[in-house]
């Protein structure tokens, strides 16, 4: 079976549906952003497109659910939606439930949290109690002191500890599943006062498939901005990791701001800050593919252009020109296929490398029928 | 761009008038405006043309160079009369496989449908069509549209125009350079036979054929991206190709001047054959030849005319001939040009690497089968896998059709009073020519040519028994040669057929295989009614000449499954033994998988299955601490010295088993031996006893097991057998033998 991935048109916000080549599925972040009761809203009903997508992959569970930070745009109605073993009344049956939890360190230890964002947290606490069913993403010394109050140590908990700089363990390029995780962020890296946090940070992974002896790779990732990104590259490159940042898929940070760019919008175009334009000029393959998870890009001079919140217009011609050299693409989730009816966008990873999938070709009546209909004819 | 070809005009698209092209169009800007944009509609001649551009599920690194957006124009007939065809007009469309072979000027042609017109036309939708056009390109990138076949069927078939079918020594004949004879069947020359030999029943008519064959050396050979559609540019084609054609032509004019040209005016049909290797367009590997022909009504006159070598004769002399060679002629292909060649249909004969393949089998099968019986079974089975492309053949059978035959045979009433196998080998002759059939009309068990029976014997590399006699069967496996041996037979009834093949190595022989086929037929209780009520009817007024009552349906059925059956079991090195039951609902099959193991014993070979030991294992567990057992059944062959140990009856409810003795009992035991023998269509008989010895003892006969095969010994002396004793302990087993049997030479 061929890898596929598909984004859903949310607005500015993040869910990626990621179907591995042995079916077993994947989903970072959930946010259920339609307005249910807004006939207009171009927004996706979400539970009903994953529950979809499950079919399609003949899934009833997901292997991992990563919440890659627990900003409202990665976290919406997630707990409408999840089967959530620390409390009963996340139990019913049409929940769907969730494997492996992927959580960044921080979302244990933040305080004063509500809503989704305080259910997620309970989630990760209790799992993490366990010693089961979770992936924490860093290990900061605010985690060390969560678990000492509640009886435990980091030791004890290190089989569900995950640090930058290495692979997630139980996934095998080689294996059945055909995919291995590369964790960007969050990091601790080493200053000259020695092991400082950066943790309150989120996830940041590269994801390499292999299909046909061919890998393909995407940069997936949460809202971080151009010093953050600019850190990442720094670290991979001086670890001599710059091959776990190639990138045939990238799904932009911040839906489309300027911000993961550079400090300085500019005025139609924004430069990016040295790092970040090495990671987007010369990391990227060619035919790359660039999703930005957001609103349709605004128009110069339009209300939504003047707006301060992302997509910003200049970002978008940042990559709509680095895309130009070799033919890529830059697809925005709300404006695919067309501004006026969003789909799901649907990539599917083969050997030739990543294709975006034409949703709407696939008939029913299309391929399967491409023997001849009767034996003993000329056919 | 899109293919706007001179002389067309742009129309509205209310115009069209194909309503699957209206429909295309709709769909366009309706359901498929995500993907595709309609760019014109167009007119030109009797064809409605629609253009749009198609988002294509490129890859990032797709093998051919396909790109993310393609213009693509699909031509359909206004009249319906022909299948639609998708052409891309830019020039540098990559040459892949699944492209119609396109003449000269005109665009790339994809083949997104192979099935036939008419089959389809019928339910073609716009979405069907784009749907097969998306794949297309996915497959196209992926590099999964297979194979490097060109289809060299021309494209827009014109009204008359001619099928090539070759013969089977065409090849050959045009290998070694042999004449090639060209010849048709029918009086318009639609279709055309070209072979290394002429058929006799092939009568003259009034037009002139001529053929010409070029073969084109695989070194030197480009893919052919587009077809030639004049003399001239077939000519440069051939001559990239290292043929020289103007040199050959020359030569071919020259004697037909000379010897050829017709008194009378008639008619001229001139085929090109051109032997081309296929190569990939991917790799430039090169894969199969195949033969094209190019055809054309230009008579080798006006071509020699043409090219200068002939001139029309105006002399007034020899009037009979219309062209006389020029003198000092002036060789050139420069006035070709307007001598237009179109490409044919080429069939090839049917043979048997084409049937396997049109079979779905995986390769021919070039093996000699000696079959063994041409009657029902024989004819029936021989048939279908001759059409299946397997074996070249060799059939035996004395026998001569009788009316009461035909009704479930092959052969028909026109073959009543001759022989079965030679009416059968030019059935199956006409069916595939190079099944290279042998006749021996002889009786196998008592010939009256042993030679030349043996000769054929040696020959084969297969021994098929289809003669539905069980001595047969025997003498087929006691053949002395390495050849497999094969067995296949109806039950009386009509409503099972058995089919037995031997492992490759034959350590399983027929023999072994009948008996593990009678075994299953004891024990199954499925086949309680296998060999069950015959109807049967009297043909003649000779008491034994009794015939069953038997659809040609059933025959055809079960035949169909043997055929299936051999077809597979002969590729593999395995033994197969396998029973299948008609009823009323369904088919069922039954495998059974079996071994034996043979014993000497006092000059006699016993043979005895591993499902015959289990079974004893499991009866003798079952009944322990104490001893038990019971009669045995099987067979005996005096001449041979062997005997097959083919079951066990449950012992009678009167005997006695203790931990130290068994005494067998007699209750019914006379009934369920008789009923056992019934069973199996009175292959087996009762041959002896065998019994348990308890934990702890060895299979040793102890001196009451002396007297009791003794006592055997005496009573199956009455029907001039030996009788057997076998016992039966925890890791050991025991076969006595006594007393002599009464051979045919005693």
């Amino acid at each position: 079976m061929t890898a596929h991935m598909k984004f859903f048109p949310t607005g500015n916000a993040d869910t990626t549906f990621i179907q591995l080549a042995n079916n077993h599925v994947i989903l970072m972040d959930y946010a259920h952003m339609r307005n249910e009761n807004d006939s207009t809203d171009k927004r996706i009903d979400l539970p009903t497109a994953i529950r979809e997508a499950l079919d399609e992959a003949g899934q009833e569970s997901f292997r991992v659910v990563a919440f890659t930070h627990l900003d409202k745009d990665h976290v919406h109605r997630a707990s409408e939606f999840f089967w959530l073993e620390h409390a009963g009344k996340y139990q019913g049956s049409d929940r769907i439930k969730i494997d492996e939890l992927w959580v960044p360190a921080g979302v244990l230890t933040e305080e004063s949290l509500d809503n989704d964002a305080r259910i997620i947290r309970q989630e990760a606490r209790h799992r993490l109690k366990q010693g089961k069913g979770i992936k924490v993403f860093s290990r900061p010394e605010a985690l060390r002191s969560y678990l000492e109050e509640n009886g435990l140590t980091l030791e004890a908990r290190a089989h569900c500890i995950v640090d930058a700089g290495g692979l997630v363990p139980g996934f095998n390029k080689w294996g059945e599943e055909a995919v291995e995780f590369f964790v960007h962020s969050p990091f601790a890296w080493r200053t000259d006062e020695g092991l400082s946090d950066r943790n309150q940070g989120s996830i940041v992974v590269q994801m390499t498939l292999r299909e046909g002896g061919q890998e393909s790779y995407a940069l997936l990732g949460a809202d971080i901005d151009h010093e953050c990104l600019s850190q990442i590259v720094r670290t991979s490159r001086r670890h001599g990791n710059e091959d776990r940042l190639h990138w045939d898929v990238l799904k932009l940070f911040h839906h489309c701001s300027y911000l993961s760019l550079s400090p300085e919008k500019g005025e139609d175009i924004t430069e990016p800050v040295e790092d970040v334009k090495w990671l987007f000029e010369k990391l990227a393959r060619q035919n790359e593919i660039i999703v930005s998870p957001s609103k349709p890009i605004p128009v110069k001079g339009t209300e939504a252009d003047k707006d301060k919140q992302p997509p910003h217009r200049q970002a978008a011609n940042y990559y709509r020109k680095i895309i130009k050299d070799s033919n890529g693409k830059f697809l925005v989730t709300m404006e695919t296929p067309s501004e006026f009816r969003p789909k799901p966008l649907h990539l599917k990873i083969t050997a030739q490398g990543v294709a975006v999938m034409l949703a709407s070709v696939t008939t029913a009546t299309s391929i399967a029928a491409s023997t001849p209909t009767r034996a003993g004819r000329n056919g | 761009m899109y293919w706007q070809p001179k002389g067309s005009k742009t129309i509205a698209v209310r115009e069209l008038a194909n309503p699957l092209a209206k429909a295309l169009c709709d769909y366009i800007v309706g359901p498929g405006e995500d993907y595709t944009t309609l760019g014109e509609c167009r007119r030109f001649k009797e064809l409605d043309i629609v253009s749009f551009d198609l988002v294509v599920e490129r890859p990032q690194r797709p093998v051919y160079d396909i790109r993310s957006v393609e213009s693509l124009t699909v031509c359909f007939s206004r009249s319906q009369s022909m299948p639609f065809a998708v052409l891309i007009a830019r020039p540098d469309f990559p040459d892949t496989p699944h492209q119609n072979l396109m003449p000269e000027g005109l665009p790339a042609c994809i083949c997104i449908d192979d099935r036939p017109w008419q089959d389809v036309r019928g339910f073609y939708t716009a979405a069907e069509l784009l749907g097969r056009l998306s794949a297309w390109f996915e497959k196209a990138c992926q590099g999964e549209l297979h194979g490097v076949g060109q289809t060299f069927d021309p494209l827009f078939m014109p009204e008359n125009s001619t099928q090539i079918i070759l013969k089977n020594d065409f090849c050959e004949a045009a290998r070694q350079n042999n004449s090639l004879f060209i010849w048709s069947i029918d009086q318009d020359c639609r279709y055309i036979f070209i072979g290394g030999s002429r058929p006799s029943t092939v009568k003259g008519n009034d037009v002139e054929l001529t053929v010409l064959h070029y073969a084109v050396q695989p070194q030197q050979m480009k893919r052919m991206k587009r077809a030639p559609r004049d003399l001239r540019q077939l000519s440069d084609f051939l001559l990239q190709g290292g043929v020289d054609f103007s040199q050959s032509l020359q030569e071919s004019i020259n004697n037909w001047v000379r010897e050829r040209q017709g008194v009378i005016d008639r008619k001229s049909i001139i085929c090109f054959l051109v032997t081309v290797p296929q190569i990939d367009p991917a790799t430039n590997g090169i894969g199969a030849t195949e033969t094209v022909a190019f055809v054309t009504s230009s008579s080798m006159g006006d071509i020699g005319e043409k090219m200068g070598l002939l001139h029309r004769n105006t002399s007034g002399e020899a009037k009979e001939f219309k062209f006389v060679g020029s003198i000092g002629a002036n060789l050139s292909m420069d006035g070709v040009n307007d001598i237009p060649v179109s490409m044919s249909f080429v069939h090839k004969e049917f043979d048997a690497a084409g049937a396997a393949y049109l079979s779905g089998e995986p390769e021919a099968d070039e093996r000699r089968i000696l079959m063994i019986g041409a009657g029902s079974a024989g004819s029936a089975i021989s048939e279908t896998l001759v059409r299946q492309g397997l074996f070249k053949w060799t059939i035996v059978d004395d026998d001569m059709l009788l009316p009461h035959n035909v009704v479930r045979h092959t052969l028909n009433n026109q073959s009543v009073g001759r022989s079965k196998a030679i009416e059968l080998s030019s059935n199956l002759a006409e069916v595939r020519a190079d099944i290279d059939a042998r006749i021996i009309v002889d009786n196998v068990l008592t010939p009256t040519d042993r030679t030349a029976l043996n000769q054929q014997i040696d020959d084969a590399d297969l021994i098929f028994d289809a003669s539905a006699s069980v001595p047969v069967s025997r003498w087929a496996s006691d053949l002395p040669n390495t050849a497999r041996r094969l067995c296949a037979f109806f039950t009386p009834n009509g409503k099972s057929a058995i089919l037995m093949i031997e492992d490759e190595a034959r350590t399983s022989m027929l023999r072994d295989l009948e008996a593990i086929y009678l075994r299953e037929i004891l024990q199954n209780p499925s086949f309680a009614n296998h060999l069950g009520p015959v109807d049967r009817m009297q043909y003649s007024g000779a008491c034994r000449a009794l015939t069953n009552r038997i659809p040609m349906a059933s025959i055809q059925i079960l035949s169909g499954l043997i055929a299936n059956g051999i077809a597979s079991g002969v590729r593999s090195p395995e033994a197969t033994v396998k029973i299948w039951t008609m009823t009323e609902d369904e088919i069922r099959t039954t495998v059974v998988s079996d071994t034996t193991t043979t014993t000497k014993v006092e000059g006699w070979t016993v043979v005895i299955s591993t499902s015959l030991k289990k079974e004893l294992q499991q009866r003798r567990s079952t009944a322990l601490p104490s001893e038990t057992g019971g009669v045995l059944m099987g067979m005996f062959d005096c001449d041979l010295r062997r005997i097959d140990v083919v079951g066990t009856l449950p012992p009678p409810s009167d005997s006695v088993g203790t931990q130290i003795t068994f005494t067998r009992g007699v209750f019914r035991l006379k009934a369920d031996i008789e009923a056992a023998a019934v069973r199996t269509g009175n292959q087996i008989r009762y041959i002896g006893e065998w019994h348990s010895h308890p934990v702890g003892r060895s299979s040793h006969p102890s001196s009451t097991d002396i007297a009791q095969i003794k006592q055997l010994q005496n009573a199956m002396s009455l029907d001039g057998l030996p009788a057997v004793s076998l016992i039966l302990a925890e890791n050991d087993m025991s076969i006595l033998v006594r007393g002599t049997g009464k051979s045919a030479g005693e």
